[in-house]
């Protein structure tokens, strides 16, 4: 099977933009941008898994992806109540101000 | 370099460039506001990568509701300015670089270099149906062995009527012998052979037949039918015609309402447009059909080309050359999405005494016509998988989203302890105020007061 795109140009975008992310979540401190970070990390590996289902003409990469934007969806709700949670409490979003539980 | 190419390295640059935005952006509302940019290149991405249905649910999901959540709460927490003002830390700069860097190209190089070849997938063997359109004398039912290629024992169906279509079998790629024998065990025909290839078969239909006729010295025949049995459009059928009566050619033709092929004669046109004319300078005339004709002329014994026709139940015919019906299809429904194998067969007749002859049917098994599968990556075919093989993980992260809610509903309550200990300590602050206000007063409100806690401090 023959891609115009080939399905490894596909792959080193996702890493971009996953290591993009993940050096976003190393090192920004506000809470808010490191959980946009880990959002961008799902997208890229979700582009992987699209990418590899057409490889493979297999849905089962899909329907993973729906699974991981619905655990993504639930997660950035919670998410953001704790950030707000916290907000309340010490009126600041940075994380290197969160060391309660260093031991 | 094609166009999609050129289109993948825009959004991919494009999509990068967002990300870096975002990184780098002092505001947090910029960097949700890129960050939905990125999101957005991603769901063209998936457009192309033939999955319309993850593209939407990006848009929906992702850009729409996760972003504007962020974007919310930005402007609720009014923290927008995110400057890294801490001086901690600030050795991790350089690891996280060198680490993310070093997990890039470990993955990435050998992409790059060509180390990783992916590999196309094949499909192995084929799946393979039986299908009985020999003319026989009286009618006879067969056998039908087949053996070799990859069968470790032969492969037995018996009793086959004139019309039946067996189930699918699937086949190792290899050479196969069948062997056609009536019930009695005569043989119908010589031994013949088909043979299915990885990745060209796929699905394929053999088909027995031909008239059995001792007089004229013909057999049946044996052929495979491939089939691809890939999508179609929405109302929309696949039609294929396979001429196992012989001479006429036959073509499928919609007759429309009035159940009669409408024909016209007129002057033949050369391509040019000017009138074809004869020997004798007469106009040449030649006769056309005014309705459409779906499938074209299918020779004796081949397989037309899969020709795909709007769905739905209409008068169609089957006719030769001549635009003559040589079978009519009256009240016949090609089912939407559906591929349909329209056998012409020779059905044996006999009057009264004496050798009966053949006359043209259509094959009526309805295994013939074979449900297709949605497009890849089309929000009904994503729903049929979700809810066939996924049933339980749907549910499960359904579960899922309602404790996520709950969660949030707990997490965000305003904290009702700390307001109840308020509440206690400005009654302990209230009681000297009514000994005192009783004090002043005197009267009733002193007799009242004994039914308090004495205060501990008086002063």
């Amino acid at each position: 099977m023959n891609f115009s795109v080939p399905t490894e140009a596909f792959i080193v975008l996702s890493m971009v933009l996953f290591v993009l992310g993940a050096m976003g979540v190393m090192l920004r401190k506000n809470a808010i941008i490191v959980f946009m970070s880990v959002e961008m990390m799902l997208n890229a590996a979700n582009l992987a898994f699209v990418a590899f289902a057409r490889q493979w003409m297999h849905l089962e990469g899909q329907v993973f992806v729906f699974f991981v934007m619905t655990v993504a969806a639930a997660e950035v709700a919670v998410g953001l109540a704790l950030i707000v949670a916290i907000f309340r409490n010490r009126n600041s979003t940075n994380i290197d101000a969160l060391h309660q539980m260093e031991g | 370099m094609s166009f999609e190419l050129i289109l993948f390295l825009a959004l991919a640059g494009l999509a990068v460039l967002f990300a870096v935005g975002m990184l780098l952006s002092e505001n947090a509302v910029h960097s949700a506001l890129f960050l939905i940019g990125n999101f957005g290149c991603v769901a063209v991405l998936y457009l192309m990568l033939e999955a319309p249905f993850i593209g939407m649910v990006q848009i929906a999901v992702y850009a729409g509701a996760i972003m504007v959540l962020f974007l919310f709460v930005i402007m609720l927490l009014g923290a927008e300015q995110t400057t890294d003002t801490t001086r901690r830390f600030r050795w991790l700069t350089g690891a996280a670089t060198v680490l993310a860097a070093s997990f890039f190209s470990a993955i990435v190089a050998p992409i790059v270099l060509g180390g990783v070849v992916l590999p196309t997938p094949v499909q192995q063997g084929a799946m393979v149906r039986f299908v009985h359109a020999a003319g026989i004398p009286n009618d006879q039912a067969v056998n039908l062995t087949v053996s070799g290629g990859s069968l470790s024992e032969p492969l037995v169906l018996s009793d086959l009527n004139f019309g039946d279509v067996s189930p699918f079998f699937q086949l190792e790629a290899g050479t196969y012998n069948a062997l056609v024998q009536t019930v009695d065990g005569a043989p119908v025909m010589p031994p013949a052979q088909f043979r299915v290839e990885d990745g060209t078969t796929g699905a394929a239909s053999v088909i027995v037949f031909g008239e059995f006729n001792l007089d004229r010295g013909t057999f049946p025949m044996l052929s495979l039918l491939p089939q691809d049995f890939t999508p179609t459009a929405h109302n929309s059928a696949r039609v294929l015609i396979f001429n196992a009566f012989g001479d006429p050619s036959l073509g499928l033709a919609d007759l429309g309402p009035n159940q009669v092929v409408d024909t016209r004669r007129r002057s033949a046109l050369d391509e040019n447009g000017e009138p074809v004319v004869d020997d004798n300078g007469q106009p040449v005339q030649i006769t056309t059909m005014d309705d459409p004709l779906l499938v074209p002329f299918t020779g004796a014994f081949t397989l037309s080309q899969p020709a795909t026709v709007p769905s739905g139940t209409s008068a169609y015919a089957l006719v030769d050359e001549q635009f003559n019906v040589v079978k009519p299809l009256f009240d016949f429904n090609l089912a939407q999405s559906n591929e349909h194998l329209i056998i012409v067969a020779p059905d044996y007749l006999q009057f009264g005494a004496g050798p009966g002859r053949y006359r043209p049917t259509v094959l009526r098994d309805p295994n013939l016509s074979i449900q297709l599968s949605a497009p890849f990556g089309s929000p009904a075919s994503i729903g049929q998988v979700l809810f066939t093989d996924y049933l339980l993980p749907v549910n499960v992260v359904g579960m899922l989203l309602l404790v996520a809610l709950v969660g949030v509903v707990v997490l965000t309550r305003p904290d009702t302890e700390k307001q109840d200990r308020r509440i206690v300590r400005r009654r302990k602050v209230s009681r000297p105020l009514t000994s005192v206000i009783s004090t002043q007063t005197g009267g009733s409100i002193t007799d009242e007061a004994p039914k308090l806690p004495q205060p501990q401090s008086n002063d």
